[in-house]
């Protein structure tokens, strides 16, 4: 199997890959941070501290491969424009809750990265504190999720 | 009587005021969202990219007030003793709000 048919063709067929590789690795890495933090103990807490700060990264590079993405799903004839003609549902309730809702795991992340670095041990002890960072990380991942769903109903339909 | 998860007082703080900071900004590009849809002039405004289009202001504007909260909160709650159980509570809420100000129906009926 060769490159161009693994990755695709154009100028954005890498960073469509990339962000669905990060968006995957996203839902993968809230569901190992969140395994950490219900188990949480002395050993656990050093997996957690590079769980959540490896989230926060793939998180950003995920919204970032978006974000540049967006462009093309925009631009003249692209697949908005597809989208808007044919079936505007999708756009309307898919992409337009998608390209939000996606944003919400990166402070989610960063918060949870933040609380589990400043707690430090003490998070094992604090009942709240640890309940927070679940909350935390199990929100992410539900937006993650809805948002690499919708993203591939949407890549479905039509792909950039 | 201490609060519940109540703790050294300056991490407790500290990420407490992280918490809000980031539910705030959520909340801001929800309203943000809203504004935009409300006014064409606003979406105008918020166009800081050409291809990206309106989307590339409102996630300019909510890190600034993301970031803006974390820095203000953090200097007002990092000694203080913090009822974790109420922020939690706070924070809950204003994600639950900015999550249904983003869902298209609910945004429809409001613009």
């Amino acid at each position: 199997m060769s490159y161009f048919q693994l990755i695709g063709e154009g100028p954005y067929a890498l960073p469509t890959a990339l962000h669905g590789l990060f968006g995957f690795l996203l839902v993968v890495g809230f569901v190992v941070s969140i395994e950490a933090v219900l188990n949480l103990n002395d050993r656990s807490i050093k997996h957690l501290k590079f769980t959540t700060v490896a989230t926060s990264v793939i998180s950003f590079l995920t919204i970032f491969y978006g974000t540049f993405i967006y462009i093309a799903y925009r631009s003249q004839g692209g697949v908005r424009e597809f989208l808007l003609n044919s079936l505007p549902a999708a756009h309307t309730y898919g992409m337009e809750l998608k390209e939000f809702v996606a944003l919400f795991s990166f402070p989610l992340a960063v918060v949870a990265a933040y609380i589990v670095w400043t707690m430090g041990d003490e998070l094992i002890e604090n009942k709240w504190m640890r309940c927070i960072v679940t909350a935390c990380l199990v929100l992410a991942f539900i937006y993650t999720a809805v948002a690499f769903g919708l993203g591939a109903a949407i890549t479905k339909i039509k792909a950039i | 009587m201490a609060y519940p998860g109540a703790g050294r007082p300056s991490g407790v703080g500290k990420s407490a005021a992280a918490l809000l900071a980031a539910g705030i900004g959520m909340l801001a590009l929800a309203v943000v969202n809203m504004l935009a849809d409300i006014s064409p002039g606003i979406a105008d405004s918020l166009t800081l990219h050409k291809g990206i289009g309106p989307y590339s202001g409102k996630m300019t504007a909510a890190t600034i007030v993301w970031f803006v909260c974390w820095i203000v909160l953090s200097s007002l709650l990092s000694k203080r003793e913090i009822n974790l159980k109420v922020v939690f509570c706070v924070f809950l809420i204003i994600v639950v709000l900015a999550t249904l100000l983003l869902y298209p129906p609910l945004l429809d009926r409001i613009v």
